[in-house]
């Protein structure tokens, strides 16, 4: 279980990203983070993948308080940022040096094979499309089988195709091991497709405005009048962040007009 | 998807590729073998003696000798042990210094300015301390060289190293990696490509500071050989020497570079891009 306990984050440049954030995540669960720009949603990954630090508050995973980066997660960035000078195998296998030799390749191939890229084992990073390069990232990331994955805009800077592509894909590779998903997104759709709950956060400071439960049953159909309207919760939920007059919840008057504004 | 454009791009590139291959040193040859069998006619002809300046033939004749009498080998041998031995300890201190200096900001601060103060001396200001430290022989020669391959080497691997991409230190980060490993898995592999332009730049510097070494009282080599066709007024030698400096330049240059390629074919730059012409 992740535990995120009232945490802040003040930037050395004065900036208050995050405002006593609280959120508790059980394991194999799937949470979308979405928000306006600002609303310190990447801040937050960030905190909980160690590689910042919390101005107040803790991250605690299964007990251990998270103040580093920790074998037990893993991160997907918004670019794949693999390393240029390994391939896409050596890529994969980054983390596994310690392993022998053996053990990490064929976790590397299996992981590779997973992700519809063994025929891509050799190639270099250069030689890949952008959706390919964030599959290599992604295994990357669960070739460590991690009990908690991040994921910072994983899919938005892929075509719209691609991106709805990688999110079945993702969902697909999280019913391997059912990792603890907590995912940063500006994407409505992307966040209903994969959570199940969607935590709408308000920026400036970032705090949390709302949260909501969206259990579908998956697969879930993007044409569904459910779909629907799960995303026209989340989005009046994003349009109350984003309107300060409507600060007191008062109602959803705002839901229509600003359903295609709240960024 | 971009498998099959791919594929037919490089089928396409490859003939005319070989083609370019064989053309490059072609052209940029034309030059110097023009001049040289201008300067051949001219001589011929008798439109000057040659004296000062000699004729490729002469030059020939003179490099043919001092190969036949294993002068040339000899110096050569003096020379090339000096420049290696001299860059191996420079490279070495370069690397070393300069991936700690990139690393930590504190021994940054710590070494850098030192360093940095050191680099505005001109390198062959230090030859009488070192003659007075390291006497006249091969020590004294050898450290210049590693003080000239030093200075490039280092501030190449720092430069290079605090300007690291944060994105991927964090690659690194994210997989637990700090210090030495951060340095090796992920640090020194995002400098290569600069790392060598580093080295390049050092094995200049090391055969520039080599003749700046013999001509400080060498009994060998082919600084050595300069100051002897000067003083004897063979300038057929000099030029000999001048030649045989620039093959080997222009050999160990080409060496690093052939060395290194294998470490550098992940780069994507305009360079190695087959649609560049």
């Amino acid at each position: 279980m992740l535990e995120i306990n009232r945490v802040s984050k003040t930037y050395p440049n004065g900036v208050r990203a995050l405002e006593a954030f609280t959120l508790t995540v059980a394991l194999g669960e799937i949470v979308a983070v979405v928000g306006g720009s600002g609303c310190g949603k990447s801040t937050l990954l960030r905190l909980a993948s160690g590689l910042d630090a919390p101005t107040e508050g803790t991250i605690i995973l299964d007990g251990d308080a998270i103040k580093a980066p920790h074998e037990k997660i893993g991160i997907v960035f918004q670019e794949p940022r693999l390393l240029p000078w390994l391939s896409v195998a050596g890529n994969v296998g980054f983390g596994l040096e310690q392993r022998p030799r053996v053990e990490r390749s064929t976790r590397v191939a299996a992981q590779l094979d997973r992700v519809g890229l063994i025929d891509k084992a050799t190639v270099w990073p250069r030689e890949l499309s952008g959706g390919q390069a964030q599959r290599v990232a992604l295994a990357r990331a669960l070739v460590m089988r991690p009990e908690v994955l991040l994921l910072d805009e994983p899919f938005s800077a892929l075509d719209a195709f691609t991106r709805v592509d990688l999110q079945d894909h993702l969902l697909d590779l999280w019913a391997d091991q059912k990792p603890t998903l907590l995912v940063v997104t500006h994407d409505v759709d992307e966040a209903i497709v994969l959570a199940d709950r969607v935590v709408v956060m308000r920026p400036r400071p970032g705090r949390l405005q709302q949260e909501i439960v969206t259990d579908l049953p998956r697969p879930r159909d993007r044409q569904s009048a459910a779909f629907d309207f799960a995303k026209r919760r989340v989005m009046t939920a994003l349009d109350r962040s984003l309107d300060r007059r409507s600060r007191v919840d008062d109602g959803q008057t705002l839901a229509d007009e600003g359903a295609s504004r709240w960024w | 998807m971009t498998a099959s454009a791919d594929t037919t791009a490089v089928q396409t590139a490859r003939p005319k590729r070989s083609l370019r291959r064989f053309m490059r040193p072609a052209l940029g040859l034309i030059l110097p073998v023009g001049l040289a069998v201008l300067w051949e006619i001219a001589v011929r002809l008798g439109l000057s003696d040659g004296r000062l300046v000699p004729p490729p033939s002469t030059v020939y004749d003179t490099l043919a000798d001092l190969a036949r009498t294993g002068e040339l080998q000899h110096h050569v041998a003096a020379t090339l042990l000096r420049v290696a031995v001299g860059f191996a300890v420079g490279t070495a201190a370069g690397t070393i210094l300069g991936a700690v200096a990139g690393y930590s900001g504190i021994a940054r601060g710590l070494i850098d300015p030192t360093l940095q103060g050191l680099r505005a001396v001109p390198s062959i200001a230090w030859i009488p301390l070192f003659i007075l430290w390291l006497g006249i022989f091969e020590t004294s020669k050898v450290a210049l060289i590693a003080v000239g391959v030093f200075f490039p080497v280092y501030l190449g691997v720092m430069g290079a190293i605090v300007a690291v991409d944060r994105k991927i230190v964090e690659v690194g980060r994210v997989f637990r990696l700090s210090g030495f490993a951060l340095v090796r898995r992920i640090l020194l592999p995002a400098v290569l490509p600069s790392y060598v332009v580093s080295l390049r730049a050092g094995l200049g510097l090391g055969w520039m500071f080599v003749i700046a070494a013999e001509f400080m009282g060498a009994s060998e080599g082919l600084g050595y050989l300069l100051i002897d066709g000067q003083q004897l007024g063979k300038p057929a030698e000099i030029v000999a020497a001048i030649l045989a400096f620039a093959v080997l330049g222009k050999l160990t240059d080409w060496l690093v570079v052939i060395a290194t390629a294998p470490l550098l074919r992940w780069q994507d730059v305009y360079g190695t891009s087959p649609e560049k012409s």
